[in-house]
């Protein structure tokens, strides 16, 4: 598909997204900037694509990715920042930053290893293979509600894992 | 609008709920609080889900992308070398090169796309919050 519809594409749905943005962010100018990162990674993803005519569902998930890379970043700041207050003399911020990030990854391991089977499956196609959860609901043979109701309790069993960390 | 099922806000947060209950959500959590508060615990274990996860998929996607740059710009590289005229050959009159060396020609891959996300991502490293503590 060419660049032209991807503009084309985000003409046409800009304005829920920037919705949707804005409802999470609650701020216009973050919301403004997350949607040139929308539209950044919608063109580049584009010419791979195929969008079987659920393009409002594709840019909706690339909306929620692009927050949750935004919260991520910001996690990851502000533990850093905290440290640095702790330990003015710790290591340099960068590689302080690499070291939280593995600190989290640990602990979402430790977490993920503690869940049931069940759940943990549903945690790895959805992670692990990007899948919807619609399409994990398909490949599991499961309602859509199971699977829902199974990744909602790995998440509060790994944000409670997570609670140090915060 | 009463409160969404926890089930439709797990959807929401992962913007895959379907119209126009997406809409209609949009509208709720901007209003109430508590299910913005449900909403943040959400985002909150979802984001360390998402930086938790061992990252082999990402390396590997970016990896091909620069693999393609790569051999994008080789390719385009021995396109003006192939051109070249050959000295020991009288140049032909009136032909212009088709193909001229660029710095740029990493980008025959992507185009002006690509030149565009390069854009866009040196402006972001720029900022003060991005992947910085």
């Amino acid at each position: 598909m060419s660049q032209v519809s991807a503009a084309q594409l985000l003409a046409e749905h800009q304005a829920a997204l920037q919705n949707y943005l804005g409802a999470r962010c609650r701020d216009g100018d973050l919301a403004a900037e997350l949607l040139q990162e929308v539209a950044a990674r919608l063109v580049f993803a584009l010419p791979r694509l195929s969008l079987n005519g659920n393009a409002r569902g594709y840019l909706f998930r690339i909306a929620a990715s692009v927050w949750h890379d935004h919260l991520r970043r910001e996690l990851v700041r502000r533990r850093s920042a905290a440290h640095m207050r702790a330990e003015p003399a710790a290591l340099a911020p960068a590689a302080d930053a690499g070291l939280l990030d593995r600190e989290l990854q640990d602990a979402v391991r430790r977490a993920i290893d503690t869940l049931p089977p069940v759940q943990r499956d549903v945690v790895e196609l959805r992670q692990g293979q990007g899948l919807t959860f619609q399409q994990i609901a398909d490949r599991l043979g499961r309602p859509l509600g199971t699977v829902l109701t199974q990744m909602r309790a790995a998440l509060a069993r790994i944000g409670a894992e997570l609670e140090s960390y915060r | 609008m009463n409160h969404p099922h926890p089930d439709e806000l797990l959807l929401f947060a992962s913007g895959e709920l379907i119209e126009p209950r997406m809409s209609e959500l949009v509208t709720h959590v901007t209003v109430c609080g508590a299910c913005r508060h449900e909403l943040a615990q959400l985002d909150q274990s979802l984001v360390a889900l998402g930086g938790g996860w061992p990252r082999r998929s990402r390396r590997i996607a970016r990896s091909a992308v620069w693999g393609g740059v790569a051999l994008a710009a080789a390719a385009a590289l021995a396109v003006v070398f192939i051109r070249q005229p050959n000295e020991s050959q009288p140049a032909r009159t009136g032909w212009t090169p088709t193909t001229t060396w660029s710095a740029t020609a990493g980008y025959v891959a992507g185009g002006q796309a690509l030149a565009d996300i390069d854009a866009q991502l040196t402006r972001l490293e720029q900022e003060p919050h991005y992947a910085r503590p």
